[in-house]
C-alpha cells in the first residue's frame, strides 16, 4: 500500500498531467527537445494563465497574464533550474486550437517545487522573435 | 487656463510624432500593467509656480509649468525563434540561439532608451519651439531631466516606467469665477397632486419651490407628499 505521499504524487498523473494539462514541448540548454514524459507519454503539464496581483503604486487589483506552468518532476528526465537558458513550448491560452507561444524562465522568480511535493511550478516570461539587424 | 492649452498641445505634438512607435495617452498616470501597446506615453501637468510680483494681483500672470511626461514600456525576452523552429536546425544551433537570448529587462531599458531618444528630440526639435500653438502663448520651453524606474515583472513582460520632465513658461490671464448652476441634476417623479409632474434638482433633497407656493419636500432623492 502507497503512503500519503507517494499517493498524491502518484495523483499528480490525473492533476496536472490529465484532462486539466496542456501539451508542453521543453527546449533543454543543450538544444534537445523533450515533448514526452519518461514513460513515453506526451508531456503535459497545468498551466494558470492569468493572477490577480496588487499594483503597487495604486493599490489596485490587476489581472495580469502570467504563466505558471506545474510539471510532474516524476516525468522529467531533467528539471530546469534556474538561471538556465530553457524554452518552453505551450498553448498561450486554455482553449481549443490555441496557437502555441514560446516561454523562458522568468529571471525574477525561480522555480518552485521540490522532491517532495513532487512537482516543479515554473514562472514563465515571453520570448519574441528578435528583430532583424 | 493656458497650461491646459500647453498640456493638450504637448500631447499633440507627441501623438503626431508617434507614428506607430509608441501609444499617445493623454492623462494623469494610469495603472501600470503589461498590455498590448508596449511603449506608452502621457502627459500630465505636474506643477506650476507664479512668481509674485507687483502686477500679479491682477494679473496677466507669468506661470512657469512642469510637465510630467511618463513613458512606459513592457518587453518579453528575445531570441531568434527561427533557429529554434527550424526542423533543420541541429541541437547545437539551437542551444547557441538560446545562449544570445536577451533577457527581458533588457530589453526593456533599451526601449526605454529609444523612447527617451525620440520623446526628447520631438520636444526639443527647434521647429516645435512653440509647441505647434501660436506665437507668444509658451516660451522657455526645456527638457530639465530624464528619469528611469527600475524594471518590474509584470506577469509574462517586464514592465520599466520613466519620467521626462518638460518646463515651461506661459502667460495666465485673470477671467474672474461668478459660478454658474451645475449643469443636468436629478429628476424626481412628483405624485400626489402633482402626479405627472417632474422636477430637477441639483441635489436629490433640495426644496422646491412649487409655481403656487408650496415648498416641495424630498427625502433620499424621493417626493415627499405634503401631510
Amino acid at each position: 500500500m502507497l503512503n500519503l505521499r507517494a499517493l498524491a504524487e502518484k495523483d499528480l498523473a490525473i492533476t496536472l498531467e490529465g484532462d486539466w494539462g496542456s501539451d508542453v514541448t521543453l527546449i533543454r540548454p543543450d538544444g534537445e527537445r523533450v515533448s514526452t514524459a519518461r514513460d513515453g507519454r506526451p508531456l503535459r503539464g497545468q498551466v494558470l494563465y492569468n493572477t490577480v496581483r496588487l499594483n503597487p503604486e495604486t493599490g489596485e487589483r490587476i489581472v495580469s497574464n502570467c504563466p505558471i506552468l506545474s510539471l510532474r518532476r516524476s516525468s522529467l528526465e531533467r528539471v530546469p533550474t534556474w538561471g538556465e537558458n530553457w524554452i518552453i513550448e505551450m498553448p498561450v491560452a486554455p482553449t481549443v486550437g490555441a496557437p502555441t507561444g514560446q516561454y523562458s524562465l522568468s529571471p525574477a522568480r525561480p522555480p518552485e517545487g521540490g522532491e517532495s511535493s513532487g512537482f516543479v511550478r515554473l514562472y514563465l516570461q515571453l520570448v519574441e522573435q528578435e528583430p532583424a539587424e | 487656463m493656458n497650461f491646459r492649452v500647453v498640456n493638450k498641445a504637448i500631447i499633440d505634438l507627441l501623438g503626431n510624432a508617434a507614428m506607430g512607435r509608441y501609444k499617445m495617452v493623454g492623462y494623469q498616470r494610469q495603472a501600470k500593467a503589461a498590455g498590448e501597446s508596449r511603449r506608452m506615453v502621457q502627459s500630465f501637468f505636474k506643477e506650476g509656480e507664479f512668481s509674485k510680483s507687483s502686477g500679479s494681483m491682477r494679473g496677466p500672470n507669468q506661470h512657469d509649468m512642469t510637465f510630467g511626461i511618463g513613458l512606459t514600456v513592457n518587453a518579453p525576452s528575445r531570441c531568434n525563434l527561427a533557429v529554434i523552429n527550424a526542423p533543420a536546425s541541429t541541437a547545437a544551433q539551437v542551444a547557441i540561439a538560446m545562449e544570445a537570448m536577451q533577457d527581458a529587462a533588457y530589453v526593456a531599458d533599451e526601449l526605454m532608451d529609444e523612447l527617451f531618444d525620440i520623446v526628447y528630440q520631438v520636444l526639443m526639435d527647434a521647429r516645435n519651439v512653440d509647441l505647434g500653438l501660436a506665437k507668444g502663448i509658451v516660451a522657455n520651453r526645456w527638457v530639465g531631466s530624464l528619469q528611469k524606474d527600475s524594471p518590474l515583472p509584470s506577469g509574462e513582460l517586464v514592465t520599466l516606467t520613466g519620467e521626462v520632465l518638460f518646463t515651461c513658461r506661459t502667460s495666465e490671464a485673470v477671467l474672474g469665477e461668478a459660478g454658474v448652476a451645475a449643469v443636468g441634476g436629478v429628476t424626481v417623479n412628483l405624485s400626489g397632486l402633482y402626479t405627472g409632474a417632474t422636477v430637477v434638482t441639483a441635489f436629490p433633497d433640495t426644496p422646491f419651490t412649487w409655481p403656487g407656493g408650496e415648498l416641495l419636500q424630498f427625502e433620499n432623492g424621493d417626493f415627499v407628499e405634503p401631510g
